[in-house]
């Protein structure tokens, strides 16, 4: 498991999501959406960004490799 | 008799002469702070506003009597229950932080008041350290008569010895500011810019709300404190006035420091206090125009008397005066119980007034709010935790503070790799001062730090009970159980 920084476009602070190995990316930003659900209403549709780049959202952490406490930002998609 | 003004330089100037310890010796550049110049040059040390300890001890005296009378009235009367439970919220939240900050910048000024390096700079602050040592006393005995109608008021002594989170952040702040900075950092960074700079803001702005919604004690209190704030505020000025003359880049950095982190303070304590707990009827201007009048005129202004620039963050910092007190304040209000204090939510004119005099940032932190309360009409009301988040959140290794740095569509938090270990930032000045400093930064662990090392439970309940000290009825609730006449409820109450 690794715990990652999110920040969900709208949101007014940064939350943990842990991420386990067998998650899915798409898994990954639902669970920062359900983090911040008091805040900000899910998104149907996303994208996961990470260093600048959007991110697969079907592939799996461990095949993505996030380093400890890497800052991933989910974004609306319109 | 002589004329006051014949002996009064005399006086503030009367000094030992050792015959076997050098300058060097008696003020060591270890507890004294480095000094710029030769130990002559601190002899021209010249405070605006001169005074003697009888002096002091008559108009100290005078103000004690005011004090009283006010307290005797408040107690008789028992006018806190009378007050709104919003307003009481700041009260709680500036009693728990003052009182032992205060106590510790007695220790700093006794400090300065053995190693300033000019008697009249020691006499001076051994009289802030009095000021200081009033500080404490006034509001633990205020606050201390209020325990019996709300617990809440407890964390008046309470606060600085639990690990709550706020009060990882205020330590983090007051220890490095007051306990351990030499004579000359402490001058600069408490005497000029935080007590000069923003107790301003704090006590003169604050004490007019306190007036509009009729709390006579805590008006009394905070401009009691602020008339102390005044004198010994000057002994900042006086030491800058010297160390400019040989090293203005070191006065420039301590300036650009502590000014962002007495912002992140003050942001908090104050901006809450002004733009949500004061009822919306009774605030007589925002927290950024407040901040716009007693900050970014009279501090500028002060900055160019002594030939220093504005921070070089100071576009990072005039976008935080838009965006960022109301993104901790919506960020806490759905981690409310981790706070000592309840929180309201803004209601149709609070926000039209917010919108009014946020039309930046308004529009974005809107959305959150009306999440917020959709979430609490579809709630029970008094079910809290019905609308309270349980997720760990992020904190700056800096300032300690969640990270709300930014806008809600972009946040500044930062995360850096420093070999194997990862650092957060809520924000670049954060990440400078830190690493400007590394040293003395780097040992500290913030929360998620604690809880990833297994220092601190990751369990909320866990975290509120045992680790932050807070039972059910000290921590923060909705002042009103989510029960405002204005929501849309769909379901009925419990």
């Amino acid at each position: 498991m690794i715990p990652l920084l999110g920040f969900l476009e709208g949101d007014t602070l940064g939350v943990l999501v842990f991420a386990q190995e067998s998650d899915t990316i798409d898994q990954v930003g639902r669970k920062l959406m359900q983090a911040a659900r008091m805040r900000v209403e899910p998104f149907a549709r996303f994208e996961l960004i990470h260093q600048g780049e959007p991110v697969n959202l079907s592939n799996t952490v461990e095949i993505y490799g996030f380093g400890l406490l890497d800052r991933i930002d989910v974004r609306h998609v319109r | 008799m002589l004329e006051r003004n014949s002996w009064i330089n005399l006086l503030r100037k009367l000094d030992w002469q050792t015959l076997d310890r050098s300058a060097d010796a008696l003020f060591p550049d270890v507890v004294s702070g480095k000094s710029p110049c030769p130990i002559a040059d601190w002899h021209q040390w010249d405070e605006p506003y001169k005074t003697t300890f009888f002096e002091y001890v008559k108009g100290q005296h005078k103000k004690e009597d005011e004090v009283e009378a006010v307290f005797e009235s408040v107690t008789r009367l028992h006018s806190s229950e009378q007050l709104s439970s919003q307003w009481l919220s700041a009260a709680k939240l500036h009693g728990a932080l003052l009182p032992l900050a205060e106590f510790a910048a007695v220790v700093g000024n006794l400090r300065a008041a053995r190693f300033g390096r000019d008697t009249a700079w020691r006499n001076m602050a051994l009289l802030g350290a009095l000021d200081e040592l009033r500080h404490t006393q006034i509001p633990l005995r205020l606050n201390h008569a209020l325990v019996k109608h709300d617990s809440q008021f407890d964390w008046t002594q309470k606060f600085y010895r639990t690990n709550n989170w706020i009060a990882i952040a205020a330590r983090h702040f007051f220890d490095e500011l007051l306990l351990t900075s030499n004579p000359i950092e402490f001058a600069i960074a408490t005497n000029f810019v935080f007590e000069t700079g923003f107790t301003n803001l704090q006590f003169i702005g604050l004490s007019a709300f306190a007036s509009a919604v009729g709390d006579p004690m805590f008006e009394e209190m905070i401009t009691s404190i602020q008339t102390d704030e005044a004198r010994h505020s000057q002994i900042g000025g006086a030491v800058l006035d010297i160390v400019q003359k040989s090293d203005p880049a070191y006065v420039q950095a301590m300036v650009d420091k502590w000014f962002w982190r007495s912002w992140r303070l003050f942001s908090i304590a104050t901006g809450f206090a002004m733009d949500y707990f004061t009822p919306v009827e009774k605030r007589t201007a925002s927290f950024k125009e407040f901040m716009e009048e007693w900050i970014i005129d009279q501090f500028l202004s002060m900055l160019a008397v002594y030939k220093l620039e504005k921070p070089w963050y100071w576009n990072i910092f005039l976008q935080e005066l838009e965006y960022y007190h109301h993104m901790v304040y919506a960020s806490a209000y759905t981690y409310r119980a981790t706070a000592w204090f309840d929180f309201v939510v803004p209601g149709p004119s609070d926000q039209a007034w917010l919108a009014q005099k946020y039309p930046e940032s308004w529009p974005s932190v809107k959305p959150v709010w009306d999440t917020i309360i959709r979430t609490w009409e579809n709630t029970e009301v008094g079910f809290e935790f019905g609308v309270h988040g349980s997720a760990i959140i992020g904190f700056c290794h800096l300032c300690q503070v969640v990270l709300c740095g930014g806008t809600p569509q972009h946040n500044s938090a930062i995360v850096e790799r420093d070999g194997p270990v990862t650092r957060i930032f809520c924000s670049t000045p954060c990440q400078a001062i830190f690493n400007a400093d590394k040293g003395r930064y780097a040992v500290h662990k913030d929360l998620v730090t604690r809880v990833l090392v297994g220092e601190a439970p990751g369990n909320l309940m866990a975290m509120l009970q045992q680790y932050m000290g807070l039972s059910y009825d000290e921590w923060g609730k909705d002042c009103v159980g989510g029960d405002y006449p204005w929501m849309k409820r769909r379901t009925t109450e419990l």
